[in-house]
């Protein structure tokens, strides 16, 4: 019988995508439910793939609406969103393939000779970020044609160059990953430092507006990127430099991509460095212990994305403020608030979701050691909160330092108080799904409700806060507002897992 | 001699599978229970049910005087899983720390002891993601017998460890029952099993299908090994013969 190249890529593509799945933390199941997780890694791809696409969609057909001089910035804003969708659905793959050193194995036992090899992992590759590929590169291809030539010129550029570049960075860090020893403090911070230019890069498509006037400088006709809103203005240069830095890209990704691919199919160097030392027992109270460990989770896991998620919302208001030349405070404070505090509230809730994820995945760490369930999400709500508080303390010096009144820190305190039933709501979440089998997130109908739900818990104190400030025009009143809708939903939530989970000391 | 634990009725199901149907065995003070079972017998499950790690659909589960995995229990009992149950972000220190100071540990000699005995000493300091499957059972093992518990639950114990640290490990383990402590250990290995198991409960689909001490069983089934005895519990002799007859 003879092998197909496209079946075997079929089953390399499945295990790719099974293995970057169950390298996020953003499921509880176990390496035991594969069916189900490989569904879920390949319905995840489907799903951003849509969402991301409706959201170029909206901001493209808004954008448009708004007139020509904003509609030259359009290809731009194109180019980040189908840069980050392949980009997001493939980092997750670029974890798991940099680890991978089975399928070399797997494949090395089969009678496939080494050109065949080769087209097969590439093949496996590009099946993995199909659909992030084609869902906005059809997008720009039909919005772009109803608008007429020259747009359907600038957005085919756009994508392209997107494309391009987000599949040249994606096999560097496929090459730079499988250079970098596993689990170590080096790989933390290569980490790190991948997970802040793609952050960044995901809210400056928020501010593109923002640079409207400095893409208006001639200059950036010749640089990448932003030489991309020049083909809408008439810039000549502009069409000519972006057509070349799209083909400069373009081959670029294709020689690291195929240099990837062999990679794909070579054992990673997978080397423990030893050191003769001596066992150094310094023990701690149980709560610190957890707090301790769930900290060190939180800054040396993929979590650590979201740790520096202050950080770079504060640096994210300092550019916006430098840039927009005004006082983001003085034209309207509910609009800083809801802009930069309250999302970041929401992702610093995250924390709590992945640290009892990531517990679920250890199986049994933690449940199998003397740890009742209110001291396991005291330190979630630690290490959750105190992240979030790292930015509370840099936003308010920000306030000040902007000219805002003293009371204007009042919400961006008081804002923590939100973060609190969203980590029992995990907390619970955790508890249930170990109590039916420990499948954590396992289903699209679990996902949505979880979703649903955490919104509906967030968003409540968030609305009561603006109904109260609007009404009253008063913070305090709005805050007051906000943090006792939080402590009610908080007792809820321990109330509601009591009663469902139970109330033995343990559990 | 006292019992340690006692399982009664025991039934585990996942969805509409049932995996555990039934299940009755005790384990008495300084004993070491075996439980065998082919793949898919529940071996795992009972395993799961007894720490809590699963919900059980019925029966009852009593150690050490306890029916409920509690803190106080779980302060007694120490666990090997077949996976070692690990946070691989932490190093090898770092974990034992974490695990002691949870356990409110005093003696810290044994930790050192336990590291030491088990070669552990050089790789203390790397993370445990990029430990071998054989390190980091041993760091499971150090775990889980770092603060001498009453009962010990071994899945699989010796998956992946060298030599020197199974036969440590088994002295160990003798010891532990020596010194009054039970031990349920699951293993598909019948060698070890005969070794060191004071009597053993082979378990298939679910259910209990032959118990007793190795010597009692082989008497029963007129079986030369403990290998034998297993497969004409389970009813896969005759099967054996035909698979291999058929290729």
């Amino acid at each position: 019988m003879k092998y197909s190249r496209w079946n075997i890529a079929n089953f390399i593509y499945r295990e790719l995508m099974y293995q970057s799945y169950a390298a996020s933390q953003l499921t509880g199941l176990s390496a035991g439910n594969v069916k189900r997780a490989l569904n879920n890694s390949i319905r995840q791809k489907y799903m951003i793939s849509v969402i991301y696409g409706f959201i170029i969609v909206i901001f493209i057909s808004t954008g448009s609406l708004l007139g020509a001089k904003y509609a030259s910035v359009l290809p731009l804003e194109l180019f980040l969103w189908s840069f980050f969708i392949i980009f997001a659905s493939s980092m997750q793959l670029s974890f798991s393939v940099s680890s991978s050193s089975r399928l070399k194995d797997l494949l090395s036992i089969l009678p496939i000779d080494s050109a065949n090899v080769k087209t097969i992992s590439e093949l496996s590759i590009i099946r993995a970020v199909d659909m992030p590929i084609l869902v906005p590169l059809a997008i720009s291809i039909v919005l772009g044609a109803m608008a007429g030539i020259d747009r359907l010129l600038a957005y085919m550029i756009a994508d392209v160059t997107a494309i391009a570049l987000s599949l040249l960075v994606i096999n560097l860090m496929i090459l730079a990953f499988r250079q970098i020893k596993l689990g170590s403090r080096t790989n933390t911070l290569a980490r790190l430092a991948v997970s802040l230019p793609i952050i960044a890069l995901a809210m400056t498509g928020g501010l593109i507006q923002q640079f409207y006037a400095l893409t208006l400088n001639p200059l950036y006709s010749y640089l990448p990127i932003v030489d991309l809103p020049g083909i809408l203005q008439g810039e000549t240069a502009s069409i000519y430099t972006s057509v070349l830095y799209m083909i400069v890209f373009a081959l670029a990704a294709y020689f690291f991509f195929r240099r990837a691919a062999i990679e794909l199919l070579s054992p990673a160097q997978m080397t423990t460095s030893i050191s003769n030392r001596k066992l150094f027992v310094k023990r701690s109270s149980p709560t610190m212990a957890v707090i301790s460990t769930d900290f060190k989770q939180m800054i040396r896991s993929r979590m650590s994305g979201l740790f520096i998620m202050p950080f770079m919302y504060f640096f994210i208001v300092l550019i916006s403020a430098l840039i927009s030349g005004t006082n983001l405070l003085k034209t309207d404070y509910l609009l800083f608030w809801g802009s930069y505090m309250v999302p970041l509230a929401f992702i610093s809730s995250i924390i709590g979701f992945m640290l009892y994820m990531s517990e679920m995945r250890g199986q049994a760490t933690y449940r199998l050691l003397p740890l009742s369930r209110n001291m396991n999400l005291l330190a979630k709500e630690l290490v959750t909160i105190g992240d979030y508080l790292i930015g509370a303390v840099l936003m308010s010096a920000l306030v000040i330092f902007l000219g805002g009144r003293f009371l204007y820190v009042l919400p961006i305190w008081t804002l923590t108080f939100t973060i609190m039933p969203l980590v029992a709501f995990a907390g619970f979440y955790f508890e249930y799904s170990y109590k039916k089998g420990g499948a954590g997130i396992a289903s699209l109908t679990s996902i949505i409700l979880y979703t649903v739900t955490t919104g509906a818990l967030f968003g409540l104190p968030v609305v009561l806060f603006i109904v109260g400030y609007l009404i009253y025009a008063s913070l305090i009143v709005g805050s007051i507002l906000m943090v006792l809708a939080s402590l009610l939903e908080l007792s809820a939530i321990l109330y509601f897992t009591r009663t469902v989970i139970g109330g033995r000391s343990r559990r | 001699m006292s019992i340690s634990v006692n399982v009664e009725n025991l039934v585990v199901r996942y969805e509409s599978k049932v995996a555990v149907n039934g299940l009755s065995f005790n384990i008495k003070a300084g004993e070491i229970y075996g439980l065998l079972g082919p793949n898919g017998a529940g071996k795992t499950s009972t395993i799961k049910a007894m720490t809590g790690l699963v919900e059980r659909s019925g029966g009852s589960i009593t150690i050490l005087g306890e029916t409920e995995p509690s803190s106080k229990l779980m302060n007694k009992v120490g666990v090997v899983l077949e996976t070692p149950s690990l946070l691989d972000v932490l190093t090898p220190n770092e974990f034992l720390n974490f695990v002691a100071s949870v356990r409110e540990m005093d003696d810290v000699q044994r930790v050192k002891g336990l590291v030491s005995a088990l070669d552990l000493e050089q790789f203390l300091n790397v993370p445990i993601a990029s430990l071998s499957m054989g390190n980091k059972q041993k760091v499971a093992v150090v775990a889980a017998l770092m603060h001498k518990p009453l009962f010990l639950i071994l899945d699989e114990p010796f998956n992946g460890l060298d030599v020197k640290s199974v036969r440590i490990f088994k002295d160990l383990l003798a010891k532990h029952a020596e010194e009054g402590g039970s031990v349920l250990f699951s293993t598909h290995i019948m060698e070890v099993a005969e070794k060191i198991c004071n009597r053993i409960g082979i378990i298939n689909d679910g259910k209990m299908v032959a118990e007793g001490t190795v010597s009692e069983l082989r008497e029963k089934v007129q079986a030369a090994s403990l290998e034998d005895v297993f497969l004409k519990a389970i009813n896969a002799e005759d099967e054996i013969k035909s698979i291999v007859n058929s290729l």
